[in-house]
């Protein structure tokens, strides 16, 4: 737990210490003067979807610095457990992820506007756990004996997956330096490690995972509030 | 037009993924086996020997279970299915099989199966399957004292202690 705000507090710091020197340097003589700043936000998504389901409990912080007229650098921090009920087998995931990346905003802004249309791309990383919670053998001829069912718990700890990730979405302004904004997300999996032959069925920040394809979807649906640091 | 593009690229991503046929379990995917049995000769082991209307019943908490699929057949080879919960599977091996006023009438010989279960997981959508190792075998009811050793079932040879196909025979039985 206290490494994943150890996390949260470096992505807020780094961002802003790496990239406020270079604003010293700026010469040039745009009159305009443009926001520059931290923007921070919450999925919604998932704070709605913790709330509705039972089974799900997720939290997600992002934020993200604008380093040019076009781009930033975004990053996404969050929190998952997610207990999933399928035919013949149920189970937990929990565990943490960061995602780190750019945007590329496609939007021309009027002045002094950040509203966006962005594609992005994310490095994705996640520590995780995994449970079976039970199970019930698939036997085709279970007829005669009936079906086995078994409640003991199969614990993968440790787990971590890396993937890269494809976002688009829109950011708007609602109210002064207060965005929403809604992205769709397609993944695709570099490199999963399973423990005990059994598959990661689920992936926090990645979501589930597919069995003949490496692909994985998802959306989000994004509060944030720009922190104007500079203006230049 | 850049935009157009990338969303269109990811709303075909998207319907690809989820499209997937994931929440099936696949008839390719692999299943828990059963066990192959092949009915030789008893006089000369390597010939394959007919039994003449054989049934194969499960004992099951003192209950017989007919296995539809083996109930007065005549064959020299059968599949039948071991017990998941418990490593120990019971039947009863009929000869001359037939069933009057349902009383069941024939040749009968207990056949006793001793394994360890090992859980595998298959998929998502299957779960996991179950093979079988260190596999044995007895002609008899090994907790009846003094049971009849082979009452047609002369003798037995397991061939194949693991269970993980239905690929070739596990155990042979000599009759």
């Amino acid at each position: 737990m206290s490494t994943f705000f150890t996390k949260i507090l470096l992505l807020l710091i780094i961002p802003v210490s790496v990239f406020s020197q270079k604003n010293v340097v700026s010469t040039d003589s745009v009159v305009q003067k443009q926001k520059f700043g931290l923007r921070v936000g919450l999925d919604l998504n998932k704070l709605i979807n913790s709330s509705i389901n039972n089974n799900y409990d997720g939290f997600e912080l992002n934020a993200d610095y604008r380093i040019s007229n076009k781009l930033y650098i975004a990053s996404e921090i969050g929190l998952i457990e997610n207990t999933e009920d399928e035919e013949y087998i149920n189970f937990t995931t929990k565990g943490t992820y960061i995602k780190s990346g750019i945007d590329y905003n496609m939007y021309t802004n009027w002045i002094d506007m950040q509203n966006m249309i962005f594609a992005g791309l994310r490095i994705g990383y996640s520590d995780f756990d995994q449970t079976i919670n039970n199970y019930t053998i698939y036997d085709t001829n279970n007829q005669i004996w009936g079906q086995s069912f078994i409640g003991i718990p199969i614990k993968n700890e440790d787990l971590s997956s890396l993937w890269l990730e494809l976002i688009i979405g829109v950011k708007a302004e609602i109210f002064n330096n207060l965005f929403l904004g809604f992205n769709l997300e397609v993944k695709r999996m570099v490199n999963s490690e399973i423990k005990n032959n059994i598959q990661n069925m689920y992936v926090p920040g990645f979501n589930r995972t597919f069995d003949r394809s490496s692909f994985g979807v998802g959306f989000g649906y994004k509060l944030s509030y720009l922190l104007p640091i500079v203006k230049k | 037009m850049k935009i157009h593009f990338y969303i269109y690229l990811i709303i075909t991503f998207s319907i690809f993924v989820a499209c997937e046929r994931d929440d099936l379990c696949a008839e390719t995917t692999p299943i828990t086996p059963q066990l192959i049995i092949s009915f030789k000769d008893a006089n000369n082991t390597s010939e394959s020997k007919v039994v003449e209307s054989l049934a194969v019943y499960a004992i099951k908490n003192n209950n017989l279970i007919l296995i539809e699929t083996i109930n007065g057949i005549n064959t020299d080879s059968i599949a039948i299915p071991l017990r998941n919960d418990i490593g120990v599977s019971n039947f009863k091996f009929y000869k001359n099989h037939s069933e009057i006023d349902g009383v069941i009438q024939g040749e009968e010989n207990h056949f006793y199966l001793d394994y360890n279960i090992v859980d595998i997981f298959v998929s998502r959508a299957c779960g996991f399957i179950n093979n079988y190792i260190d596999l044995s075998a007895l002609n008899y009811d090994p907790n009846i004292f003094g049971a009849p050793n082979g009452v047609w079932i002369s003798g037995y040879e397991v061939i194949n202690q693991t269970v993980e196909n239905e690929n070739q025979a596990h155990v042979n039985i000599f009759h």
